[in-house]
């Protein structure tokens, strides 16, 4: 080889090298890199010299549903994400604490682990068995042309509705995303299980009593509160930016009471702590129920005016007095709406202000037009009357007595004996909460997430309402809340009409998981049947949609890790999600349902992708900018679905696919799947999620208006009509109905136009279930353990819990909390491997011995991914309550209840099961490592 | 006023020890710069690369120059045998060496078995990411967009050290060359001698036999050789205290 010279070498190298020598990686050619001047290098202490700078500040968020929502700066150098650092501009609610700073450990490891081995960087085909793990990467052409293929086969062979869409809680936070998501179901048909259900979230008891599920105020509310119940939550974990309005509000004179089975981090910091014994909560409502109506302890006007309690009820059927019980023609017309009082003015029954317009939803407008103002009406709460009826001469009563009679059987003496707090306990608690006012009640998902959560929050619920407590600042149940983000649906179904198929993922998974044989079997026969028989009652009477019985052929999970959280997961995955023909999941990490997918396909994570974020704990708007290019092939959900749906028309197109008719709730919709990409991109206007963003800001009440470059340039936003901590001012995107009733006297949501705590339809009478009463939770028979759960500190479901940073921070690996003289009883020692085990399946984790667990409970931090555990099976294996659809919530034909996506539908069961546990032998051990 | 200790014109005297042997950058640079070209090409995805460029690599030509380059390395590295597995994967469909190269590097349930990129192997990934790219742009070495997010990926780094080696090669003087053997010697030893044998481990315990354990364990023999001789080619440096 020629020596060579600086000259010498730029004309002969590249081709002496055949092209070898070119460079692939670098923006410069060889030869420009050869010429370009050097500094001189010694060591690598040169290096650092230089100053480090940043290429650019991006603002940002982490676009999950952690329902904290921090802004952050995102530091970008050479095209990689270096830090983020928490942005610190809030401001406060009037005179609380300003909401700043925000963030927690998680986000603050995310520029770390968004480049961590979890990462999804490329479309990847499957090419083992399913589950073998075996996979090899394509590219997305040849990724989305085969999806294309089966997706166009199972919509035109079998219906759209055979495909599912599973969203996940994340991407329902993310407005531009969940927005594209949305028009991709509608355009297509296919069937979305719902997950706010799925995973058992639904507040239903609130929807019952309210008419409204969202009913939650910024986290600055409880400064406002003078007492707090923190029931079923553990903010201190859970909600790391905002816990310190607890601390603040205690430090204020605020009484904080933590009632949880197990002394968790926020228990530790409150003025008391009370422990039930896991699954008897209602027990422990209803006692102090009891003592607040036995002693007088009651907001009397507020609920002759804002409740149902002063209506009238028949004592010969129990159902409330209604017009069509009273004269002839009102019972033609079925006048079920119309509902009296006895006014003690004139000593006669009086319809209730309010009732007897059309019910809702149809008859929401009556909210604008009806007043529940009582006016000269001087309500009883408490007597017996003669009213004559149509079936001749009926006694009536109030359902403020029937509650008396109810409550009478919750005396603080008898239910101490069920859920374990000393009687004194309970009355103090009551007296708290009487004296307090407002006083609030701080709920989480964990409460809803029993058989009997909705009774448990209608207790909770008549709480708040006995102490006058509901739809004022500071007040009210703490619960969730949800955007009034027009602009979402108003972007999936511009152009195009609403056709969206939007199915509760329980039901879904009841009629493709044949989830009777599992209730049989592990509830008894009995239960079974009664439960199946309600169900298709429910179903025949077209009270719920009946989408599962055309079959389930695909499966595509976007921002969804169903296979992780699905209640009994593991006979889900065996007879349902195993059985799919094909399946597609979306995410940027890989999951455990990701493992069992056909195709994987990379999608851009937080700090990739150009999206706002709204979460009602904060009255901000957070922008989520695009800091960096995504890694590796990925793409964000809005490009990856238009990649799908570009290929499905061009693949109709070139079979010459014809457009066909669907039946989405008895109405014919035409879908042409050579149309659905310009459909999908409005005729290609829509390139890019900041259009969608641009189309949110522009159509959605209570955002600014303004264009999204601003945004991104201030990074935060405050909300119109944020100025209260309570989402009381019609301008803003939450803005609770509650608040208006109590206020301006416009009726509740609900049939009787009330807060309504009777509930007079046949199944619940039926179930004793017309007022609240404590049940006992089911239990697997022979296993006597009861295991809790509840959100972890270092992960937000399945999310950053594989962080190796984060798990150095806990065990390392996942672990169950035991009770030491638990543990003792079978041997165990903390750190050993225990089989967590039950007559529905099996688990292996990691010994946590801790007195913080009463005897009796075994505690576990969800969102583990059975990827993480010996054998893949994580606790959705011992969860047995998967069939558990209690028939009430799928009740029909009565003013507000009946299907309503997002706020009356079945609820998933996920804590109705008991199990045991002992020390793993080392076969066991040694076969799950085989 | 007083003296600052920590002034530049403060610093102490360095004396030089000579190395142990010569390193006659003219002859010995370009050789091996081909060699790190090549070897950042075949361990780039096939996915990444384009097609002609593909061909170029796995090709009859390529395995010649490699062969070619042998006798010219101021070391004994024998890549016979690494062109005849060239010479047959240019035989073969490069389809199957695509998704040899992603089921062994690129994708896997808990990442590639056999990780090419130095951050999902090293600990304290995050500071070495940042010296790498400390060296790539105290040396003016600018990634493209599509690239920039990892530019600890094995076929990057080979890629630097090219370019490294060309410009000890181009150099005019010998203080340039000093600089340049000693950045190379520096990011071999700091950025890929420090893991890579990790990654080759993990292919050799998933009992792969296919043609990217040949490259790697060839690459692996390359860059020890070149390590020893870099080591003995430079002047050591040592501070006076
Ligand atoms: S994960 Fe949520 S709570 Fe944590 S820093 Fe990010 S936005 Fe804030």
């Amino acid at each position: 080889m020629p020596k060579i010279s600086r000259r010498s070498f730029m004309r002969g190298s590249a081709a002496g090298a055949g092209g070898l020598l070119s460079l692939q990686y670098c923006q410069s050619s060889l030869a420009e890199m050869v010429e370009k001047a050097a500094q001189p290098y010694r060591k690598s202490e040169n290096l650092y010299r230089q100053k480090w700078t940043w290429d650019r500040v991006v603002r940002g968020t982490h676009g999950t549903n952690c329902a904290g929502t921090c802004a952050f700066n995102i530091y970008v150098k050479n095209g990689i994400v270096w830090r983020e650092e928490q942005q610190g501009m809030y401001e406060a609610s009037g005179d609380t604490p300003d909401y700043g700073p925000r963030g927690c450990q998680k986000g603050l490891r995310h520029a770390k682990y968004m480049y961590g081995k979890q990462r999804v960087l490329y479309p990847m085909k499957r090419i083992g068995e399913r589950g073998a793990g075996k996979w090899e990467r394509i590219t997305w052409d040849q990724a989305t042309r085969e999806i294309a293929e089966r997706f166009l086969h199972h919509s035109v062979e079998s219906g759209p509705s055979t495909i599912s869409f599973g969203s996940g809680t994340q991407m329902g936070t993310k407005l531009a995303s969940a927005a594209a998501h949305a028009r991709f179901c509608n355009i297509t048909g296919v069937t979305v299980p719902e997950f706010f259900s799925g995973v058992g979230d639904l507040p239903t008891g609130s929807y019952i009593t309210l008419g409204q599920v969202y009913t939650g105020d910024t986290m600055a509310s409880i400064y406002k509160a003078r007492c707090v119940l923190i029931w079923m939550a553990n903010p201190a974990v859970t909600r790391i930016p905002d816990a310190h309005f607890f601390w603040e509000a205690k430090y204020n004179g605020t009484e904080i009471i933590t009632i949880a089975p197990d002394f968790n981090a926020t228990a530790m910091h409150s003025s008391l702590w009370v422990n039930p014994k896991p699954g008897t909560d209602t027990a422990l409502a209803m006692a102090i129920v009891h003592v607040l109506l036995d002693e007088n302890l009651y907001d009397e006007e507020y609920i002759k005016e804002q409740s149902d309690m002063p209506f009238l009820v028949r004592m010969d059927t129990m159902e409330m007095l209604r017009a069509e019980h009273l004269n002839i023609l009102d019972m033609l017309a079925v006048k079920d709406n119309v509902f009296y009082m006895w006014d003690e003015a004139t000593q006669s029954i009086v319809q209730a202000p309010g009732t007897g317009m059309s019910d809702p939803p149809i008859g929401r407008d009556r909210r604008k037009w009806e007043s529940i103002a009582l006016g000269d009406i001087r309500p009883a709460l408490e007597g017996r009357w003669t009213v004559d009826t149509l079936d001749g001469e009926v006694e009536v009563t109030t359902v403020f007595e029937l509650l008396k009679q109810r409550a009478a059987e919750h005396k603080p003496e008898d239910m101490a004996k069920i859920c374990g707090v000393h009687e004194n306990v309970i009355r103090r608690i009551a007296h708290e909460v009487a004296k307090a006012k407002p006083m609030m009640i701080y709920t989480g998902y964990a409460a809803t997430k029993w058989l009997h959560g909705d009774i448990l929050q209608r207790a909770m619920l008549l709480i708040l309402s006995l102490t006058g407590s509901i739809g004022i600042e500071g007040g009210g149940l703490q619960f969730g809340n949800a955007p009034k983000a027009r602009g979402i649906t108003g972007y999936a179904f511009a152009g195009v009409g609403a056709a969206l198929r939007i199915i509760s993922a329980t039901q879904w998974d009841y009629e493709h998981g044949n989830m009777r044989e599992l209730n049989e079997r592990i509830y008894g026969k009995e239960l079974a049947k009664e439960f199946d028989d309600a169900y298709w009652y429910s179903v025949g009477k077209k009270y719920f949609p009946d989408y599962g019985k055309s079959g389930w052929k695909m499966g595509i999970f976007a921002g969804n890790n169903g296979a992780n959280w699905r209640a009994s997961g593991t006979r889900w995955r065996d007879t349902a999600f195993g059985q799919l023909d094909s399946i597609v999941t979306l995410t940027p990490d890989m999951s455990v349902t990701a493992h069992y997918s056909d195709y994987v396909l990379p999608i851009a994570h937080h700090y990739e992708r150009a999206d706002m974020v709204l979460q009602a704990r904060t009255p901000y708007l957070h922008v989520l900018d695009r800091a960096v290019h995504p890694l590796g092939d990925s793409v964000d959900d809005f490009i990856a679905f238009g990649r799908i749906l570009k290929a499905v028309s061009e693949l109709a197109e070139e079979k010459g696919t014809a457009a066909f008719q669907d039946d989405v709730d008895g109405n014919t919709i035409r879908r042409d799947p050579r149309r659905y990409y310009k459909l999908y991109t409005m005729n290609g206007r829509v390139r890019d999620t900041r259009e969608i963003c641009q189309f949110i800001i522009n159509t959605t009440p209570g955002i600014p208006k303004m264009s999204f470059k601003e945004l991104t340039s201030k990074g935060i936003i405050r909300l119109e009509g944020s100025e209260s901590t309570a989402w009381e001012d019609n301008a803003s995107p939450y803005h609770s109905e509650i608040f208006e009733s109590v206020k301006d006297k416009r009726p509740y949501e609900t049939l009787t136009g009330r807060q309504q705590f009777y509930v007079d339809h046949e199944w619940f009478l039926k179930y004793d279930e017309a007022l609240p009463n404590h049940k006992d939770p089911l239990s697997n028979k022979g296993f006597p353990l009861r295991m809790m759960m509840g959100h972890a500190r270092h992960g937000i479901h399945s999310m950053w819990r594989d962080d190796p940073f984060l798990l150095s921070l806990q065990r390392g690996e996942p672990d169950i909390y035991i009770n030491p003289d638990d543990a003792v009883a079978r041997d165990v020692k903390d750190g050993d491997v225990v089989k967590v085990f039950n007559d529905a399946g099996r688990f292996f984790v990691q010994a946590h011995v801790s007195s913080s667990m009463q005897p009796g409970m075994i505690f576990m931090y969800h969102g583990w991914d059975p990827m993480m555990f010996r054998g893949r099976e994580n606790f959705s294996s011992v969860i047995s309550t998967g069939g558990l659809i209690k028939p009430t919530t799928m009740a029909g034909d009565y003013g507000h209840l009946g299907h309503q996506p997002l706020k009356f539908a079945p609820n998933q069961t996920f804590k109705d099961f008991t199990c045991d546990f002992a020390l793993a032998t080392v076969e066991e051990i040694e076969e799950l490592a085989a | 006023m007083s003296e600052d200790p920590h002034s530049p014109d403060k610093a102490p005297e360095a004396s030089r020890t000579e190395p142990s042997r010569s390193r006659n950058s003219q002859d010995t640079a370009e050789p091996r710069a081909l060699v790190y070209a090549i070897f950042s090409k075949i361990t780039s995805s096939p996915f990444d690369t384009q097609q002609d460029q593909l061909e170029a690599v796995f090709s009859e030509q390529s395995a010649k120059v490699l062969e070619e380059v042998q006798p010219q390395l101021p070391f004994d590295v024998e890549f016979t045998t690494l062109g005849q597995r060239i010479r047959e994967v240019a035989d073969r469909n490069l389809e199957g060496l695509s998704r040899e190269y992603s089921s062994l590097f690129e994708v896997g349930n808990e990442g590639p078995a056999a990780p090419l990129r130095a951050e999902l192997i090293r600990v304290n990934a995050s500071k070495m990411k940042e010296e790498i790219v400390r060296f790539y742009d105290f040396f003016s070495y600018d990634l493209k967009d599509d690239i920039s997010w990892s530019p600890d990926h094995i076929a990057v780094l080979l890629e630097f050290m090219q370019v490294l080696c060309m410009k000890e090669a181009a150099a005019e003087t010998d203080e340039e060359r000093e600089s340049f053997a000693r950045a190379q010697l520096d990011f071999l030893d700091r950025h890929i001698v420090s893991w890579l044998p990790i990654t080759i481990t993990r292919l050799i315990e998933q009992k792969h036999e296919g043609f990217y354990t040949h490259v790697m364990t060839k690459l692996w023999e390359f860059l020890e050789q070149d390590r020893i001789w870099n080591g003995d080619t430079m002047p050591r440096v040592e501070q006076e205290s």
